[in-house]
């Protein structure tokens, strides 16, 4: 056999990897309406000032891929060891703030996220019916995640005290989007929830969230 | 309505264009995403947020090259990213163009996929990428190269490396191709 008649053999029989099923347009079609939906009620006034302007619209795609990284970290291992690494996110070519600004000012503009977030995450924790709330808690989720990943790319990023913060959160809240609206929803409540528990548990979210908010809008050293 | 309509119409938000736009397209999208992740679940999502992009910088498109291509070329990029995400998670990315070390060797060609299946997640990525979006999906060099940044140039050479590659996988791991009918 020669080599390009090998090559089609290859192709032909390579069509068994991976093979897809059917598309399953219908489902994946709802959700980019939700997605694209919950990205119209983020989208801040035109008249809106400083730096949240130059972050004008956060594509609902951010709010997707945040969720495909928290399905990406379940695919290998939904019960992640303390030592292994956090995967970061997909990242986009954010537009760079053309200005740093006082740091004081985006600690107090994060202050009612941190606080909102609390809220929610201490009333998944201990909340009775999850599948009963879950489409409030994803839509809590959702929004609070759009405004912490506005945070994340203004220079809060730089922050060094707010910044591992924002991020842990980020992830506890594009992993609650995914418990609260995702097949794990359907399938085993629970135990995503005790998942979600222990996340916040190992990097200590919820402590972390109130020595925040009780610290004021002071930054140290500055 | 033609394409170029439809565009125009989406732009202006019309759901009904955006869902005709997504129709066309999302079949080839989701088995690009499915085969190179074999993940349903992940493959959805690339898929979702593919169609997220792209609805999101739709005023961005020139028409300079077909729609179709710059979809494609948008989700190359994000079924990357996704990929990369896993490969740090998974720690199974060699990084080199060296074989692994041989399984139990089969001869039988009805293994001839469980072999294939092996070869191909051996595959240095960036040859795997290129083969199965020519050579199993049918995408075209422009297509593949626009997706990964780089010239059809470079895609035909990592496609002709893969293939050498795989050829001698299975070769060395015992498979035996049949030999052509002399008639």
């Amino acid at each position: 056999m020669t080599g390009d008649r090998q090559d089609q053999h290859i192709a032909d029989a390579a069509r068994g990897y991976h093979e897809p099923p059917p598309t399953p347009r219908d489902r994946m079609w709802a959700r980019i309406e939700t997605a694209r939906a919950e990205e119209q009620r983020h989208t801040p006034e035109p008249t809106t000032p400083g730096w949240q302007r130059r972050q004008v619209l956060w594509p609902a795609a951010v709010i997707a891929a945040l969720v495909v990284g928290v399905t990406v970290g379940r695919i290998w291992n939904p019960m992640a060891p303390a030592e292994r690494p956090q995967p970061s996110l997909v990242t986009y070519d954010d537009p760079s703030p053309a200005f740093t600004g006082n740091l004081a000012t985006y600690r107090q503009a994060a202050r009612p996220v941190l606080a909102r977030s609390e809220t929610l995450l201490l009333q998944v924790r201990t909340g009775t019916d999850l599948a009963a709330t879950s489409e409030n808690y994803c839509s809590r989720a959702l929004g609070l995640l759009a405004q912490t990943r506005l945070l994340l790319g203004s220079p809060a990023a730089k922050d060094p005290e707010l910044a591992p913060l924002l991020e842990d959160l980020e992830l506890a809240l594009a992993r609650l989007v995914y418990l609260a609206s995702g097949p794990a929803a359907a399938a085993d409540p629970r135990r995503e929830l005790n998942a979600l528990e222990e996340g916040l548990e190992r990097k200590a979210v919820l402590p972390r969230l109130r020595n925040q908010l009780n610290a004021g809008s002071t930054p140290v050293g500055l | 309505m033609n394409e170029r309509q439809l565009i125009q119409r989406a732009r202006r938000g019309d759901p009904a264009a955006e869902r005709s736009l997504y129709d066309t397209h999302v079949d080839r999208v989701f088995r690009l995403a499915y085969r190179m992740t074999g993940d349903l679940q992940l493959a959805e999502d690339l898929t979702q947020e593919t169609f997220l992009r792209a609805f999101d910088s739709l005023d961005r498109f020139r028409g300079d090259a077909a729609l179709s291509t710059w979809l494609y070329a948008i989700a190359t990029r994000t079924v990357l990213s996704g990929l990369r995400k896993v490969r740090r998670l998974r720690d199974r990315e060699t990084g080199t163009d060296e074989l692994p070390e041989p399984p139990p060797s089969s001869h039988a060609d009805a293994e001839l996929r469980l072999l294939l299946d092996g070869a191909i997640d051996a595959l240095p990525q960036d040859m795997r990428i290129v083969f199965l979006m020519h050579d199993v999906e049918g995408f075209k060099h422009h297509e593949i190269a626009a997706g990964m940044e780089i010239s059809p140039g470079t895609s035909k050479s990592r496609l002709h490396r893969a293939r050498a590659w795989l050829r001698e996988y299975l070769t060395r791991y015992g498979y035996t191709f049949a030999e052509e009918d002399a008639s």
